[in-house]
């Protein structure tokens, strides 16, 4: 610091970091990119978990947004991908942001987009060997290594028929494991394909983990014992993870799986309704950190809503939505059925 | 009924004196005057120049509990124009020295307009070099380094 002479002037740069973090908290994303060259303090203070953890906050708090994903493929060489991420107010509908972000290689016809997790998202696809986790916010992409599972596809190139027989899992989860530290869970179906020596068990499903903090995946002992939905995307709530499983036994189940512990269960109590279904009747979400379910009536089409109760395992009715009754684009659910 | 006063005292020995209702908005203040009620309280790190434009803040803002419930002396609207006034006055090192005055005082609603803005002021800037010259702030990057964050900024768009 060089001494001052007539007067003190205190500029930004010799507020303590938290006076920083207060200012920057204040300032939308595009300008803080910005600031990240301006000096090494703000610089730290931008890339600090502290700084991270506070703006996640403000943003939950604010969250009437919806995150429209979007992605065009351009099949003759080269194979890339523009990823669209369109940030919709939900009030009043209207466009908050958009970003398109090109993804330059190792994408195939399949790609698929995991949830939201703190802003972030996962482009993946089965077939390829391309994962990616991707800040629509700040155009911050990286790529990680391949799983065992996709390694294993691409050297097998299953024909249409092979692929549609597997009935693999091809949605993977990505959860938040503690603050600044995230996990990508992908269980799969791996009975009837994909053999893998390496892998600890040779049963009906297997589970990858990838550990974003050793860069690596690894593969999970004990996996459930029922073959997974294969097309219903993994729920994450309450640090749990869900996936129906196919029926067995005239029964739909529904796994959890602890993200801490890496543990799975099957629910003990399910509403019998949703157990006796189809599962490509039933809706599975999160709403406000917590499982919620509903089947597609279609004969009344009265919605139920249920949402799990952690602490005891047991279901509470939440929602009972009239379809019929409801004013919003009723064709476009309609047509679902 | 005659109002409670209390004096604080600036780094260059000033008292101002001030109604005890309009300092309590500080929680520092709302501290020491319970555990030392017929002191009067030295803040040695806050010029004069600064604690007078914190007590006027202060005075605007205090609310008034001798009618039936809690009454501004002012309504939100006129209060919040009065607030971008009253920054808007302040020159650039002031207003950091106002900043860290709100939070050493823990005066949250003077910290927020103080904060917003400096957070205004920068977002209005239009490039680095104009947000180095408005708070003096010493570029301490090498080249490389410099080089290494735009590359980072710029990939993949």
């Amino acid at each position: 610091m060089e001494a001052a002479e007539n007067q003190v002037v205190v500029a930004p740069s010799s507020l303590p970091n938290e006076l920083i973090e207060e200012i920057f908290l204040r300032l939308p994303v595009k300008v803080l990119i910005r600031l990240r060259s301006l000096s090494k303090q703000w610089k730290v203070t931008l890339e600090s978990l502290s700084f991270a953890e506070r703006q996640l906050k403000i943003a939950k708090q604010s969250r009437l947004e919806l995150m429209v994903i979007d992605s065009r493929l351009k099949r003759n060489p080269p194979p890339d991908i523009k990823v669209g991420f369109r940030t919709f107010c939900l009030e009043s509908g209207s466009l908050l942001s958009f970003t398109r972000i090109n993804i330059s290689q190792g994408f195939d016809n399949c790609i698929l987009v995991s949830g939201n997790c703190d802003g972030l998202f996962c482009i993946h696809s089965p077939k390829t060997q391309s994962i990616y986790v991707v800040n629509p916010a700040t155009r911050w992409l990286r790529q990680l290594p391949p799983a065992r599972f996709q390694i294993l596809m691409h050297k097998f190139n299953p024909t249409l028929e092979e692929w549609i027989a597997m009935d693999s899992v091809f949605h993977l989860a990505f959860v938040k494991a503690a603050a600044a530290d995230y996990k990508l869970v992908w269980l799969y179906n791996s009975d009837r394909y994909n053999a893998d020596p390496s892998c600890p068990n040779q049963g009906v499903t297997k589970c990858e983990v990838f550990d974003f903090r050793a860069n690596a995946w690894r593969y999970l002992a004990c996996t459930p014992s029922y073959r997974i939905f294969p097309t219903q995307k993994p729920a994450y709530a309450n640090g749990s993870v869900y996936w129906l499983t196919e029926p067995h036994e005239g029964r739909t189940e529904v796994v959890d799986f602890d993200i801490h512990t890496e543990t799975f269960r099957l629910l003990p109590k399910i509403i019998p309704a949703i157990a006796s279904s189809d599962p490509s009747h039933i809706d599975m979400c999160t709403l406000d950190n917590h499982l919620c379910m509903s089947k597609r009536e279609h004969v009344t089409r009265i919605q139920d809503i249920w949402r799990l109760k952690p602490s005891d395992d047991t279901w509470e009715k939440i929602f009972s939505i009239d379809l019929l009754s409801c004013p919003s684009p009723q064709t476009e659910i309609l047509d679902q059925f | 009924m005659s109002k409670k006063m209390i004096v604080l005292k600036s780094s260059e020995g000033v008292s101002f004196v001030v109604e005890e209702a309009v300092a309590r908005q500080s929680k520092i203040i709302s501290f020491l005057v319970e555990e030392f009620p017929d002191r009067e309280l030295p803040l040695t790190n806050m010029t004069s120049e600064i604690l007078r434009k914190t007590i006027e803040y202060c005075k605007k803002h205090v609310v008034e509990d001798d009618g039936g419930g809690d009454s501004s002396s002012s309504s939100s609207g006129d209060l919040k124009e009065w607030d971008v006034k009253f920054v808007a006055e302040i020159d650039q090192p002031r207003l950091m020295d106002l900043l860290m005055a709100a939070n050493y005082l823990d005066i949250p609603s003077l910290l927020d307009v103080t904060c917003q803005k400096v957070a205004d002021t920068i977002a209005a800037c239009n490039d680095e070099k104009e947000i180095r010259a408005t708070f003096n702030i010493e570029n301490d990057f090498t080249e490389e380094e410099v080089e290494a964050i735009r590359m980072e900024n710029q990939y993949p768009i």
